[in-house]
C-alpha cells in the first residue's frame, strides 16, 4: 500500500500535474461563481481537454474544478443572493441575510473552512470505502451488476425532482440512445439508418457536452437580463469568528460530512440534494429552530459541509462499480473508458496508482480549497461583473470545438446540437435531465449484462436470484421500484383517517 | 416550447410504437430466442406505459389535453435561441471551407454583437478568444482544426 501512495505521490506531485491542478482549481471558482454555470458543464468542458492528457492529470483537474466549483457557487449565493450552482440553493436566503446584516466575511470564511472539512471527511471515507467495496465487488458477476445497474438507474428516477413519471421517460430516453449502433452481443448495427457515423452509437463526451453546454447557453440567452450582476459589497474581517463557529458546530460538521457522502453515493442524487438534506436537518435538530431564515450561520454550516462531502462519495460508486453517484462522475466514467481504464474492482488492482492519485487529489483538492477560496471571495464582485452577453457565445465556441475534438468529426458536433436541444426541451418541461445522463452511462452495462446472463442460463430467469448476492441486490431492486406505490398508499390510507 | 403533460404522454406511446414497429426487421434468432430486438422493445414497451401514466394523470387532474405553448418566451428570447442553433449549424457547414479562425471569430462576434455587446468588447472577446481556443487546441493539444481552403 505504502508503495502505491509513494508512487502515486510521485504522479501526482509533478510540475505539470500542479499546474493542471492550479489551472482547474481557478477555472473551477471561476464558473462556480457565475451565477447559471454549473459544476456538470465546467466539467463536459473539461473533458475535451483533458483529453489529450494522461489519466492522472485528466483526473486531478476533475476532482479539483468541481471541489472549487461547489464552494464557489456559495459566493454569488452571500453577495447577491443568486446561487452559483444548485448545490448553494439551500442556503442562499441565510448566507445573503448575514451579508445584508453586514457580515459577508464572515459568513464567506465559513463556507470555504467548512466546505474544505466536509471535503475531507468525504475523502476520507472514500479511501476507507472504496478499496473494501472493490473486494466485495470482486466476487460479483453479470447477474451482480445487473442488479446493480438496476439499482442505479432506479435510484436516479426516484431521487429526481418532480414527477415521477417524467424521470422514467428521461431514464428510458438515456437508455433507448444506448441502442444505437451495433449491439456487442449480437454484432448487429440498430438504429443507424445507414450512417456509417452511428455505427459506435452516441459518442458519450459530445452528447454531455450538448446536454450540460449548449442547453445552458440556450437558456441563458432566454432571459432577458445578459448583464453582469452588479455588487457592491465591502468584505471585512473575514475568517473573524469563524474558528469559534467551527467549533461550536463540530457535531454538526460531522454528522452533515457522514450525510453528505451517504447521499453523494446514491446513484443520481448529487451534492445539491445532500445540502436540501443537511439544511432540513440542521434545523429539524437545532436548539434553535425559529433563528432559520434570518440569516443563522447553523444551517449553512450544515449545507455547506454536506455538498463538498457529497463529491468524493459519488465517487464510490463510480471507482468500484462503475456506477455513477452524480452527473459529474458520469463524465468521469465517460474519461476513464477514454483513458483505456474500465472503472470496477478490477482497477484497484491493475492500476492502483491512479486510484491512489485520486485520493491524493482530492485531499490536495480540499486543501487548497483554503487559500483558493479566499482569493475567490476577495475577487467575488469582480467575477460576478462578468456580463453574460460575452460568456455565452465564448461558451458556445468552447462546445462546438470540444466536441469536435475528441474524434476531429463535424458529426460529433451535430451529436452535440440535439442533445442540447433535447436536454432544454426536457428542463422546459420539467423532465429531470440526470437519469438520462445515467441511463446514457449504464445503457450498455444493462443491456450486455442481462443478455450475457440470459444466454449463460438459457434463459432462465430464476438465476438472477440463484447467488446470495444476486437475491439480496434483486430484493433491493424490488424493494426500489415498489416503494413509490407502497408510499402512494400508505398516504392515501391516511388522508382519510385525518 | 412547453407541452401538456398529456401531449407528452402521447409523444412517448407514439415514439414506443414506432420503436416496435422498426425492429420488426431486425433479424430473428436462428432457436427463436430473442435478439437485438429485445433491449428496444422493453424500453419501447416501457415508454408507452410512462405514457399511459403521465396522459392519464394529466386528464384526471384536469389539465388541457394535447396542448402546447411558448411559455415565458418573448419573441426575442426565441430568436436569440434560434441563432444559437442557427450559429452552431453555420459552424457545421463552413467551418471546414472558411477555417476554424475565420469562422469562429466571425460567429462569435456576430452573437456577442446580437446579445448587445459593445464593439470595442465584441472585437477584443472574439479575437482574443478565438486566439486562445486556437492555442490550445491546435498547438498544445495537437488537435488539427478545419483549415478552410485557404488554409487559416
Amino acid at each position: 500500500m505504502l508503495e502505491h501512495i509513494l508512487v502515486a505521490g510521485g504522479l501526482v506531485f509533478q510540475p505539470y500535474v500542479l499546474m493542471v491542478i492550479f489551472v482547474a482549481g481557478a477555472y473551477g471558482l471561476f464558473v462556480g461563481s457565475i451565477p447559471g454555470l454549473t459544476a456538470t458543464m465546467a466539467t463536459a468542458l473539461l473533458v475535451p481537454v483533458t483529453f489529450f492528457m494522461d489519466p492522472v492529470p485528466a483526473l486531478a483537474a476533475i476532482v479539483t474544478m468541481e471541489a472549487m466549483a461547489i464552494f464557489a457557487g456559495d459566493i454569488p449565493g452571500a453577495l447577491v443572493r443568486i446561487p452559483g450552482t444548485p448545490s448553494s440553493a439551500a442556503y442562499v436566503d441565510e448566507s445573503h441575510a448575514l451579508t445584508l446584516a453586514g457580515k459577508a466575511g464572515f459568513v464567506l470564511g465559513t463556507d470555504v473552512i467548512v466546505a474544505a472539512i466536509g471535503g475531507l471527511i468525504g475523502s476520507l471515507i472514500l479511501i476507507v470505502l472504496a478499496p473494501f467495496l472493490a473486494e466485495v465487488a470482486m466476487q460479483f458477476t453479470c447477474y451482480e451488476y445487473f442488479w446493480l445497474a438496476c439499482i442505479g438507474l432506479s435510484c436516479s428516477v426516484l431521487v429526481s425532482k418532480g414527477s415521477l413519471i417524467k424521470g422514467l421517460i428521461s431514464l428510458l430516453i438515456g437508455l433507448m440512445m444506448t441502442t444505437v449502433g451495433v449491439s456487442e452481443t449480437f454484432g448487429f448495427a440498430r438504429f443507424t439508418f445507414g450512417s456509417t457515423d452511428l455505427m459506435n452509437g452516441f459518442n458519450f463526451i459530445p452528447a454531455m457536452i450538448g446536454m450540460f453546454g449548449v442547453s445552458e447557453v440556450m437558456r441563458n440567452v432566454s432571459t432577458g437580463d445578459l448583464s453582469g450582476t452588479q455588487c457592491a459589497v465591502i468584505l471585512k474581517n473575514m475568517f473573524k469568528g469563524v474558528g469559534k463557529t467551527v467549533r461550536k458546530y463540530k457535531l454538526n460538521i460531522m454528522r452533515s460530512s457522514l450525510l453528505g457522502t451517504a447521499v453523494g453515493i446514491l446513484p443520481g442524487a448529487g451534492a445539491d440534494i445532500g445540502a436540501w438534506i443537511a439544511y432540513a436537518l440542521s434545523k429539524k435538530f437545532s436548539k434553535t429552530p425559529e433563528k432559520y431564515g434570518t440569516g443563522h450561520i447553523e444551517g449553512i454550516v450544515d449545507a455547506g459541509t454536506a455538498n463538498n462531502a457529497g463529491l468524493s462519495g459519488a465517487w464510490v460508486p463510480a471507482l468500484v462499480f462503475g456506477i455513477p453517484g452524480d452527473s459529474i462522475t458520469a463524465i468521469v466514467i465517460g474519461v476513464l473508458f477514454m483513458k483505456g481504464l474500465k472503472p470496477g474492482p478490477m482497477i484497484f488492482q491493475q492500476t492502483p496508482e491512479i486510484l491512489y492519485a485520486v485520493y491524493i487529489t482530492f485531499i490536495l483538492a480540499n486543501l487548497l480549497l483554503i487559500p483558493f477560496g479566499f482569493m475567490a471571495i476577495l475577487a467575488g464582485c469582480q467575477m460576478l461583473r462578468v456580463p453574460r452577453k460575452i460568456l455565452m457565445p465564448v461558451i458556445l465556441i468552447f462546445c462546438i470545438v470540444g466536441a469536435f475534438a475528441i474524434n476531429n468529426a463535424t458529426f460529433d458536433v451535430g451529436i452535440m446540437l440535439f442533445c442540447g436541444i433535447l436536454a432544454y426541451f426536457m428542463e422546459v418541461n420539467d423532465i429531470p435531465v440526470a437519469p438520462a445522463i445515467l441511463g446514457l452511462v449504464l445503457g450498455r452495462l444493462l443491456e450486455d449484462s442481462f443478455m450475457v446472463s440470459m444466454i449463460k442460463s438459457e434463459w432462465q430467469l430464476m438465476s438472477f436470484l440463484e447467488r446470495p448476492v444476486s437475491l439480496v441486490l434483486g430484493v433491493v431492486t424490488i424493494i426500489l421500484w415498489t416503494s413509490p406505490f407502497i408510499a402512494a398508499w400508505l398516504f392515501k390510507k391516511k388522508v382519510p383517517e385525518q | 416550447m412547453r407541452l401538456s403533460n398529456s401531449l407528452i404522454g402521447f409523444c412517448a406511446i407514439v415514439f414506443g410504437l414506432a420503436v416496435m414497429m422498426y425492429t420488426r426487421g431486425f433479424p430473428a434468432q436462428p432457436d427463436g430466442l430473442p435478439g437485438p430486438e429485445f433491449f428496444p422493445n422493453v424500453l419501447a414497451g416501457l415508454f408507452i406505459v410512462a405514457g399511459i401514466g403521465l396522459a392519464l394523470g394529466s386528464i384526471r387532474r384536469g389539465e388541457r389535453i394535447l396542448h402546447a405553448q411558448w411559455v415565458g418566451l418573448g419573441a426575442a428570447a426565441v430568436v436569440n435561441i434560434l441563432l444559437v442553433l442557427g450559429i452552431i449549424v453555420t459552424y457545421m457547414l463552413v467551418a471546414d471551407h472558411v477555417g476554424f479562425l475565420l469562422t469562429s471569430l466571425i460567429l462569435m462576434a456576430f452573437l456577442m454583437k446580437w446579445l448587445g455587446t459593445s464593439w470595442q468588447w465584441t472585437i477584443l472577446m472574439s479575437a482574443t478568444v478565438t486566439m486562445g481556443i486556437y492555442l490550445l487546441f491546435a498547438k498544445i493539444l495537437m488537435v488539427p482544426l478545419p483549415w478552410g481552403l485557404w488554409g487559416f
